[in-house]
């Protein structure tokens, strides 16, 4: 099912293998036939209209969820092989006073008790990880008082304290403005440019998703088609599995010229329906 | 300070001085998580639990600590509201309502039937004159109980209220520290009644926390300034009441309730001065 050409990081090793994974709630099957293998150093978007099963694909990367079919296999490599989660929001009332800082150390590896204090033993990594997010300035600010787009960078800057191999991206952009969505895009980047780090992100942003993917992964419950960003995002294909109107009308890059790739029509089911 | 010379005042005192800010350092977490009705609940219930206690021992002749039967009571309650909030689509506030509500009902009349209806007043309200030195030790154990938990738990529970994903991707088991946490509430309201009674008991819990907040700027802050408020509330309550000659829970209470409003006025200020 899997159909990528030309990708720049299809040499590098892969990190994370997913084959035939299916997730249920009880009779309900959320997720099914997804293929995917996801390589160092590589973005993946994750695509697909509300309800079809993105968030309940990471859950399950991440072990929150049973598998129904299928497997997940995860690289052993020698060192950190943490999956970073980057959720999309907080559960904590904001009102409640909680410093970055505080919210940090909690993620420090290594450590037996904790408490918050003004001067925990890895400040040191606290102060790298929010500098790489450009965030050091907010390290006493309250998690209540951020922006959307800067809440995001410390939940990222949270991830990367153990030092993940792949960032799993919940929706990162919904409530962001678009400055927020640029830092964060470029952010990624230089995240996978320069600590290999590869990254699958869920959102319904298809313009950050195509200027920042090397593939796209869209998913509809019991579909899922994988391909690069023209050949996935194309104008047809997103009509037929969101179901409705356009969406890329106002496309900035995308080619929306390109007809349907073929590998990727054998990808979709013939006899599907989208379910929405 | 003539009340030292008076045992039970003295008792009180130093209950005052263990209870206020062990509640209040529970308390943290108990707003934190939103559970201020659910402790409300579970301390009004307490009732029941001294109800049932002399049931037994009319019943079977059973002289059990009333303590032991208001934990167990609560416990079970706890574990009956955990049932319905998963197994029903009613609201958790509709369920912790009819729960209380339903069993301060059974304990009123099982207490009435018994021909105990006086003695409601002391549950209620709380009754300082029944403060043994035995009483000392179970608080100071619920205390230690408390602190252990806190310092033990607080890292995982921490990272459980504010996003329960990353809690259960290091591996914690969410559910079973909520359950533990809700035993905890149980273990406190058994001790605390008869210092504070039934109805005012959940006060001790939450206002010193909810004052905390509003003076804390970070976690921390929070952690150490809500068992003070506590602790000051409790120890000037019981000195007020002996000086006023005032019943001592309703007093604790409502100098905890000053020292809160106290904290909303003096941040308003602060903004106002920014």
């Amino acid at each position: 099912m899997t159909s990528h050409h030309n990708s720049p990081t299809e040499l590098m090793p892969t990190l994370l293998t997913l084959r035939g994974l299916g997730v249920s709630y009880g009779n309900d099957q959320a997720v099914q036939g997804v293929d995917l293998s996801i390589h160092q150093g590589e973005i993946i978007g994750l695509i697909g209209p509300n309800g079809a099963g993105k968030s309940t694909l990471l859950k399950a990367i991440l072990g929150l969820l049973p598998v129904s079919a299928g497997t997940i296999e995860f690289k052993k490599i020698p060192g950190p092989q943490e999956i970073g989660y980057v959720p999309q929001r907080l559960a904590l009332d904001p009102t409640v006073p909680f410093s970055v800082l505080e919210f940090l150390s909690l993620n420090l590896p290594n450590q037996r008790a904790w408490l918050p204090r003004k001067n925990p033993p890895g400040l040191d990594l606290i102060r790298s990880q929010l500098a790489a997010v450009q965030a050091g300035h907010l390290i006493d600010r309250s998690l209540g008082s951020l922006s959307g787009g800067e809440f995001q960078r410390i939940t990222i800057a949270y991830a990367l304290l153990r030092s993940p191999r792949l960032l799993l991206l919940d929706e990162p952009t919904t409530g962001i403005d678009q400055q927020g969505s640029e830092i964060l895009e470029n952010l990624l980047r230089s995240l996978r440019n320069e600590r290999g780090i590869a990254v699958l992100i869920v959102s319904h942003d298809l313009h950050l998703i195509s200027d920042l993917s090397d593939r796209v992964c869209c998913l509809n419950r019991h579909m899922c088609a994988v391909g690069s960003p023209t050949e996935v995002m194309e104008e047809h294909f997103l009509h037929e599995i969101y179901g409705r109107q356009r969406l890329l009308t106002s496309a900035r890059s995308l080619d929306l010229r390109k007809p349907l790739d073929t590998s990727l029509k054998s990808a979709i089911p013939k006899t599907r329906k989208p379910e929405l | 300070m003539d009340f030292w010379n008076i045992e039970f005042m003295r008792n009180t005192f130093l209950s005052a001085l263990i209870l206020g800010p062990s509640c209040a350092l529970l308390g943290v977490f108990v707003t934190l998580r939103g559970m201020a009705f659910f402790s409300d609940a579970l301390a009004h219930s307490a009732l029941t639990g001294v109800a049932l206690g002399f049931l037994l021992q009319e019943l079977f002749g059973w002289g059990v600590d009333p303590m032991l039967i208001v934990l167990i009571f609560s416990i079970l309650l706890a574990t009956a509201m955990a049932y319905f909030f998963e197994k029903t689509t009613l609201r958790p506030d509709t369920i912790i309502s009819f729960s209380y509500t339903g069993s301060v009902a059974f304990g009123v009349i099982v207490l009435s039937m018994l021909g105990q209806y006086r003695i409601i007043n002391g549950i209620l309200f709380g009754s300082i004159y029944a403060n043994s030195a035995a009483d000392l030790y179970k608080q100071l154990a619920l205390a230690t109980v408390i602190l252990g938990f806190t310092i033990w738990k607080l890292r995982p529970y921490t990272l459980a209220i504010l996003q329960p994903d990353l809690a259960r991707i290091q591996g914690i088991n969410t559910s079973r520290l909520n359950y533990l946490f809700a035993l905890l509430i149980a273990l406190t309201v058994s001790v605390t009644l008869k210092m504070a009674g039934a109805l005012l008991l959940s006060a001790l819990i939450i206002t010193p926390a909810a004052a905390g907040k509003i003076l804390a700027r970070d976690f921390r802050g929070l952690l150490l300034l809500s068992p003070l408020l506590g602790l000051i509330a409790a120890g000037s309550g019981v000195l007020i009441s002996y000086q006023l000659d005032s019943p001592t829970g309703p007093t604790i209470v409502l100098t905890n309730v000053a020292i809160l409003l106290l904290c909303l006025i003096s941040s308003r200020f602060r903004k106002a001065a920014n």
